[in-house]
């Protein structure tokens, strides 16, 4: 903790040095000028936006909160370029005095799309102290347009990226560049989500009506973030309309929803909500005592209200819901599965002066599942959840147009539980002091971290950014320092070099099934367990082949220290240590992304080629194998096309590698006491050395915008697996044949539906 | 152009189809003990057995090594053992049956066979009792009330033997008898309590015995622990940590083997050892109203 606050105010003070050492005093000759960027229409601010004085190479991004400052411009009168993608370029005329600092909002006006092919020129180097490297930002209308049974998925989108993969195509779990789900730091307006799936990990449970921006950070990402090795998933909800009230409910497959948006005092309010309605269908199909259809039912609500107090301050609330639940009443079985996500924040961000920026946020998150049961009379269950507490305080000064300088805090209390009966009672009839079949764990921990990171333009075209993040953890009395840093040499206008490396330590642990999200368990790491660190080295070329297209080629290597894979033969842990086995890795390849954001066609093709390399004493006799995930080629290709205001066309297709299996060399009968005839067994080859066939797959997706009693009404026709190719979920050897058949399990075949929603 | 498109959809055809890795045909055998000692009885029923092909059905009487030399020792000295046939392939049994395991006491195992030296030992529980055994007669409730728990038909037992997971062990002694046991005597068959067994199709199917664990020292009775009424023995085994875990590996998860699970040194299997109690009871069927 003592390193956490030197670090802390070594860092500050620095700061506080910084600018008197590498910039001249402010010059009272020159102006500059912040503000928001907002749409036009609905008064939302707007992300990424990027801002430009003509004829000088000035210039800024908006940044999560909409928010930009441009300072040191050069007084009189001068141009003020605005674009973004989805709106129309706007150029201002603003007059700079001495020493002014104007602030203002910049409204921006929607573009069809012909608008956009014409004048969007987005510049993306105009704020060249940015260092985003291997960073990638997927329009929400792109979003919106992958679908499957109806429902767009922000997951099944980022699983299209290149050198994102998952497990099986029924899995939302992102891996990335080697890294497994619970190595991705997923933030929804500042909050962390632990579980963020419906149906098992089928879906997604963002509901992508709710979603205004998503960012992806596959690696190298800066000290701003923390307390994953892997990856970052930034994604900011809507803040609503602020000028009327709006709502859209749509009818898909899988199922329904519904949102609702409008002003309120000097702000907005927004509040969506979906559910499945599995259960409705379920309970008018005729009823089978005997072999009854499961219950299942998921829902999510997403909501968040914004206030301004006055230009300088604004303050809103965000909540999160999410819960799964699975049940079923047989004769001689009652069985029961519920998951849930409840989380909410309060930031309040606030602008001191004309540069220095503040967010500060709280936040609470809850995940929690568990099932139960009685089988034939013997009662048993486990839930498991982890709470945490979290303050927040990040302070982005934009000092001069060479220098940006962010800092802050972040403070988690976490609240862990585990709650297991396994007596075959009810727990609260049970004493059992000796035994292990009932459980009731309630473990508190908090963790410090403290970061500091200063964007520096040395030159036109030579840019660092450099970082530090000290984190503390109590329970383990554990102190990390993870350093990055990363540069960026622009060649000319149209590529770009970037480089970055950084150490990222992580702390919390997920015990789960691969396949399944079905009972994740979150960990701290306690003493029997060292934290997991990756290093992170990446090579970026970033490259503007003409106005509408961006072709980025990155290479990483990482390597990975001290990441788990989960010991399935402890049925008694007291320790993390007896939960993982813990190894070490490297994970390495290239990636090619060409992306069309704007025109009537838009979408991307991605190439990516990895190899990840693992190796733990206690797996694999302690020889190296590539985990199951590992996919040599990874091939993608999206698109939508925008034929008129009428029709829209959607196709996506992926070609990866085959997934990983386990051969077998012969077999045997392994037998109990009392167990004469014994079970086929068969004795497994190099882990996961074997590959199944190639996985790819087409969907399509098309859409008819009309009119039902005068309001915008779209019918959605979507066409998962056009040519039904049968994936292999997985390969295991049937034990229970005469001679053990080697048997697969496939995936789902083509599947169409139609949805349709109505806007209000 | 025409050839050209031919050809990229040549290409792509065989990129589409693309086949991974082969499944491999390849046999590797291994020496597979399995060696179970319980304390107050006779070592007997060691098996040593040549894993099999996976080409070809698996049978005990082609895989037994009838020619491995299997000793097992103690601080006691030697227990001499024999290979004697039966109707799966054989087995290996202590030459003088008098000579019993003792509790708490380690004992080394060492077999050669088919080339190769195979070790172990186990280190035996120390004996229990049932507090509340069995009773030794009781009625089942019904399919649709399986689930209601009934305190009355705890079972217990101590904690004597220095474990804390234990097995719960249930026999069908007599799957066709039923109305012999009963009085007065009737005509009445066995039958299976339900009519599709959920394990059918399995290995287990062919099992009259169903075993399970339990992290608590008392149980209350689990119905589907039952696949016939009438005759049974119901037995709980104090395992040590070699025969708990080729439970798991046997009975928790998959079928390939985790050799993390096993307990032999140079080859698969387990040399394990319990303290089981035994307890007979008597199933009726449900009664109808």
């Amino acid at each position: 903790m003592r390193l956490l606050l030197f670090l802390f105010v070594v860092f500050t003070a620095t700061l506080s040095a910084a600018p008197k050492n590498i910039t001249p005093p402010p010059d009272r000759t020159l102006g500059s000028i912040s503000g928001f960027v907002e749409d036009s229409t609905t008064k939302e601010t707007i992300i990424g936006a990027t801002l430009n004085i003509k004829g000088t190479k000035l210039g800024a991004f908006s940044n999560k909160s909409g928010y930009f400052s441009i300072s040191n411009i050069p007084i009189g009168e001068q141009t003020l370029s605005i674009s973004v993608i989805g709106y129309k370029r706007k150029e201002i005329k603003l007059v700079f005095k001495e020493g002014e600092a104007l602030k203002t909002k910049i409204p921006m006006v929607s573009a069809s799309i012909d608008v956009q092919e014409v004048e969007i020129t987005a510049r993306r180097e105009d704020d060249r102290r940015q260092i985003n490297i291997s960073s990638v930002n997927i329009p929400m209308q792109q979003i919106a347009q992958m679908r499957i049974g109806g429902e767009s998925d922000i997951f099944r989108a980022l699983q299209m990226l290149p050198g994102v993969l998952t497990s099986s195509q029924i899995s939302s779990g992102l891996y990335i560049r080697g890294g497994s789900p619970d190595q991705n730091l997923v933030l929804l307006d500042g909050m962390t989500v632990y579980n963020p799936t419906h149906l098992f990990g089928f879906i997604g449970a963002f509901n992508s009506e709710a979603i205004k921006d998503v960012e992806l950070i596959k690696g190298g990402f800066p000290a701003e973030f923390g307390g994953r090795m892997s990856a970052v998933l930034n994604v900011t909800q809507k803040d609503g309309n602020r000028d009327k009230v709006e709502g859209m409910v749509g009818l898909g497959v899988i199922s329904a929803k519904a949102s609702l948006q409008g002003p309120v005092g000097n702000g907005s309010w927004f509040i969506g909500a979906r559910t499945s309605y599995f259960d409705l269908i379920t309970g008018i199909l005729p009823k089978d005592p005997v072999n009854p259809i499961p219950d299942y039912n998921f829902y999510d609500v997403n909501a968040k209200i914004t206030q301004n107090f006055g230009p300088d301050d604004k303050v809103s609330l965000s909540g999160f819901l999410t819960k799964d639940k699975l049940s079923l009443a047989q004769p001689g079985l009652d069985f029961s599965v519920g998951i849930g996500n409840l989380a909410g924040s309060a930031r309040w961000s606030h602008i001191f002066g004309d540069n220095l920026f503040s967010v500060a946020t709280l936040s609470a998150s809850r995940y929690n599942n568990g099932f139960d049961g009685n089988n034939g009379g013997f009662i048993f269950g486990i839930t498991n959840s982890i709470r945490d507490y979290s303050a927040k305080l990040a302070l982005e000064w934009y000092v001069n147009e060479k220098l940006t300088v962010k800092t802050g805090y972040e403070g988690t209390i976490y609240n862990f539980t585990y709650d297991q009966n396994f007596s075959g009672q009810q727990s609260s009839n049970v004493v059992d002091t000796n035994n292990k079949a009932v459980q009731l764990l309630n473990v508190w921990d908090n963790v410090h971290s403290a970061f500091g990171q200063m964007n520096y333009q040395f030159t036109d075209a030579l840019s660092a950014q450099i970082g530090i993040r000290g984190n503390y953890w109590a329970k383990s009395g554990l102190a990390t320092v993870d350093p990055r840093a990363a540069l960026s040499y622009v060649v000319n206008d149209n590529v770009t070099v970037k480089a970055a490396w950084g150490i990222y330590h992580q702390y919390l642990r997920l015990a789960s099934l691969p396949d399944f999200s079905f009972f994740d368990t979150w960990l701290p790491t306690d003493n029997t367990v060292p934290a997991g660190r990756a290093d992170h080295y990446i090579l970026s070329v970033q490259t503007r082949p003409s106005e509408s297209f961006d072709l980025n080629v990155d290479v990483y290597y990482k390597n990975l220290y001290n990441i788990n894979e989960l010991n399935t033969t402890q049925t008694q842990s007291k320790n993390v240590g007896q939960v993982f086995y813990i190894g070490n890795g490297t994970a390495y390849g290239a990636e090619i992304f060409l992306q069309k954001k704007i025109g009537r066609f838009t979408g991307w093709a991605g190439y990516a080629l990895g190899f990840v390399q693992a190796q733990f004493d206690s797996v694999n006799r302690g020889a190296e194998f590539r985990p199951k995930y590992d996919r040599r080629h990874d091939l993608k290709f999206t698109g939508i096309y925008k034929l008129n205001d009428r029709w829209e066309i959607g196709a996506s297709f992926f070609f990866q590698s085959g997934q990983s299996y386990t051969g077998a060399t012969s077999q045997f009968r392994g037998s109990l006491p009392g167990l004469e005839n014994g079970r086929g067994m068969i004795v497994p080859s190099q882990r996961w050395g074997l590959r199944l066939p190639p996985s790819h797959q087409l969907n399509v997706n098309v859409n008819y915008n009309t009119t039902l009693f005068d309001l915008p009404f779209k019918i959605m026709i979507d066409v998962y697996n056009v040519y039904s190719r049968r994936d292999i979920w997985f390969r295991f050897y049937d034990t229970n044949k005469a001679v053990p058949e080697v048997t697969d399990v496939r995936l789902l075949p083509i599947l169409p539906t139609v949805s349709c929603e109505v806007r209000f | 152009m025409k050839q050209s498109i031919i050809v990229l959809a040549s290409l792509l055809s065989l990129i589409l189809v693309g086949c991974g890795d082969p499944v491999p045909q390849d046999y590797t055998p291994e020496v597979v003990v399995e060696a179970y000692l319980y304390v107050d009885e006779p070592v007997r029923g060691v098996r040593v057995y040549a894993s099999q092909s996976l080409a070809d059905s698996f049978q005990f009487t082609r895989a037994m090594i009838k020619s491995a030399e299997v000793t097992i020792t103690s601080s006691d000295g030697v227990i001499p053992l024999q290979f004697v046939d039966d109707s799966v392939g054989g087995r290996f049994d202590a030459i003088d049956t008098t000579v019993r395991i003792k509790p708490t006491t380690k004992y080394e195992l060492l077999v050669k066979a088919s080339g190769k030296t195979l070790t172990s030992s186990t280190t035996t529980p120390n004996r229990f009792a049932w507090v509340t055994p069995p009773k030794a007669q009781f009625i089942y409730p019904g399919f649709a009330n399986e689930t209601v728990f009934q305190d009355s038909l705890i079972i217990r037992w101590s904690l004597d033997a220095g474990v804390n997971q234990w097995l719960i062990s249930v026999t069908c002694e007599d799957t066709s008898g039923y109305g012999a046991y009963v009085s007065p005597p009737t005509a009445d068959t066995n039958l299976r309590i339900r009519d599709k067994e959920r394990d059918d199709g399995t290995a287990f199917e062919k099992e009259t015995t169903r075993i399970f664990f339990i992290q608590f020292n008392q149980s209350p009775t689990a119905w589907q622990a039952f696949k016939w009424y009438g005759k049974h023995k119901i037995e709980i085994y104090a395992p040590d940590a070699n025969l708990f875990n080729w439970y798991k590996a046997t009975r928790l998860s998959g079928a390939s083997y985790n050799p993390l699970l096993g307990s032999i040194a140079g080859g698969i299997g387990v040399f394990g050892s319990a303290y089981r109690i035994s307890s007979q009871s008597f199933l009726y069927k449900e009664v109808k109203k």
